[in-house]
């Protein structure tokens, strides 16, 4: 059975309709992200589904649980990392991962914990004293110390230094070797094309696209071929080409969904001529792109 | 789970020294105040009853009350406004066992002060233990020290602002000692303000615990109209408490993307103090 099941969740907000309709699953095992622009209801679903918030139509089914009404028994079996919440300041590292790991049946050590989060060197500083980045990874031992089937985890990189964010990523890719589910919402599409195995992407309450980054990628966009037109050479002159030619001065691009077959057109012709294709590059469409394009529909 | 709660939340408490030195050391340093004012003369000559015999028990009392009432509603509410209930929700403690933590913890540091300002009663002032009425004074205490747990919770549930619980914690608490006999002891006070005083909860326990007290008095020392007083503060404040409580902070502060909130993101941390008085908007 899947880990996550949501079917035409809804939720409104004085009317407004924060979540409409919405519909996915995580498998067991799977790193499933949750993106869209601010207010898109990424919080509010997830919110949800960690039973801080109730639903007001839709089924909704995490762990065989209903997150509503799961109570005790459901809460000992996810790890949450919320987008922003306070500690107790006036404790330690170690004195607040053991308190959490006190809340569950089978915790991990918290030692372990906080080795694993690279807290080690602070282990018993006062919350107090930790940086912002420190703080989220004592979020992040919270949420991982009663050793959780199922992790939440609410934008777990936002003020992180490229450096820590990568000691984040390597972190969950552990988790998720070691068969922990993760659900997780982020704005960045590096982090999601890196993590996740599968996306959704939501736009004012609604899922706009949903699967793997590589299927979003190559259904949504096509490749940019670009090179620099040769000295002396016509526009005109160019090979046919299948895609969409623009040119800026000398500078052309081509958006190609046969990038293979352009390339081999335009390479062959520039060979012919004895000519050079100066900045010759063939860019692939990143999550970013497609994820633009997605978010960006919404007046066109 | 619960007793892990409270010695956590204990802890804490120990820790910060603004909440110790407001909520333990106040009730001691007015003991002192008033002791040097009034000097500690006999009441009766002969009798060996000395004035202070009447201001430990209510100086206990408003120790009871900070602790709490004051300090727990304070500490409840910065820890809602910090997120760490919304926290704890989350985790498989029941929301019962963090309120039980919370509420334990103020017992402690009213039966350490209390316990304190007996002892310094008994060594400094001569103070004489009336061991007849002790039942009823424990008791008393107890039902005391419910009462304004419960209407703590409930000043939380009612006021979403932290900085408005603390004016209410501290002032309203001070207020409310000058006209139930604690600071102004048998002071006559216009006839509204002394109806008013006999309203609040806080006036019955001074006096309850002040009459077990009192070595003149015979019978075993239960007040048992000041205690249904008490008992109906108890009960209606549970009643708002769980009627109103929320685990997180105000709707319009609800945890959502910053970007979303406004153009202006407020520097987080604490208010600066002239921010105080303005109250609730300015803080948003």
């Amino acid at each position: 059975m899947s880990a996550v099941i949501v079917e035409e969740l809804s939720k409104d907000y004085a009317g407004v309709k924060a979540v409409d309709h919405v519909s996915f699953t995580v498998e067991r095992g799977e790193v499933f992200a949750l993106l869209g622009p601010n207010g898109a209801g990424k919080t509010t679903t997830v919110e949800i589904l960690e039973g801080h918030r109730r639903r007001d139509a839709g089924h909704v089914s995490v762990l065989g649980f209903d997150p509503a009404t799961g109570g005790r028994g459901y809460r000992e079996r996810i790890g949450i990392v919320l987008q922003e919440a306070g500690f107790e300041e006036e404790f330690s590292v170690f004195e607040l991962v053991r308190l959490y790991a006190g809340f569950y049946p089978h915790p991990r050590d918290p030692d372990d914990v906080i080795e694993q989060t690279g807290l080690k060197d602070k282990r018993d500083a006062r919350v107090r004293t930790l940086s912002g980045g420190q703080r989220r990874r004592l979020d992040l031992a919270l949420g991982l110390v009663g050793c959780p089937e199922l992790l939440f985890l609410d934008e777990p990189t936002t003020g992180f230094d490229p450096s820590a964010r990568h000691h984040a990523w390597e972190l969950i890719d552990g988790l998720r070797s070691s068969g922990t589910t993760i659900l997780l919402t982020t704005h960045y599409m590096d982090e999601a094309q890196h993590l996740a195995d599968r996306v959704a992407v939501l736009r004012a309450g609604s899922v706009v696209a949903s699967g793997a980054p590589d299927t979003l990628i190559a259904a949504g966009r096509a490749s940019v071929l670009s090179f620099r037109l040769p000295e002396g050479t016509a526009f005109a002159e160019l090979p046919a080409l299948t895609g969409r030619l623009e040119a800026h001065g000398a500078a052309v691009s081509l958006e190609t969904v046969e990038p293979a077959r352009d390339m081999h057109a335009l390479t062959g012709w520039a060979l012919e001529r004895g000519t050079e294709l100066a900045s010759l590059a063939l860019a692939r469409p990143s999550l970013e792109d497609v994820y633009l394009d997605l978010v960006n529909e919404v007046t066109s | 789970m619960i007793a892990r709660l409270v010695r956590h939340e204990t802890v804490s408490f120990a820790r910060s020294p603004m909440a110790t030195v407001f909520t333990v050391a106040m009730p001691l340093l007015m003991t002192v105040i008033v002791g040097a004012a009034v000097g500690d003369q006999a009441v009766q000559p002969g009798s060996g009853v000395r004035v202070m015999q009447f201001v430990i028990p209510v100086m206990a009392v408003f120790g009871v009350a900070q602790s709490c009432f004051g300090a727990l509603a304070i500490r409840l509410a910065d820890l809602r406004d910090r997120g760490w209930l919304k926290r704890l929700r989350g985790t498989p403690v029941p929301a019962s066992a963090v309120l039980a933590g919370l509420a334990g913890a103020s017992m402690v540091i009213a039966a350490v002060t209390v316990a304190m300002l007996l002892a310094v009663g008994v060594v400094f002032y001569d103070v004489q233990m009336v061991w007849r009425t002790l039942p009823a004074l424990l008791l008393t205490l107890l039902v005391g020290a419910a009462c304004f747990t419960v209407l703590g919770l409930a000043v939380v549930a009612l006021v979403r602002n932290a900085a408005a619980v603390r004016l209410v914690g501290t002032g309203l608490l001070l207020a409310l000692a000058f006209i139930s006999d604690i600071i102004l002891v048998g002071a006559r006070l216009p006839a509204w303000l002394d109806v008013v005083g006999w309203v609040f909860p806080l006036r019955h326990l001074a006096n309850a615990v002040r009459d077990a007290m009192n070595p003149f008095l015979t019978g075993p020392g239960f007040s048992a109209g000041h205690l249904a007083v008490l008992t109906a503060w108890g009960v209606g404040g549970a009643a708002v408490a769980v009627w109103r409580f929320r685990w997180e902070r105000p709707a319009a502060r609800q945890t959502t993307a910053p970007a979303t909130r406004g153009p202006v993101r407020r520097r987080q941390g604490r208010p600066a103090p002239w921010r105080l008085p303005a109250g609730q908007r300015s803080m948003r």
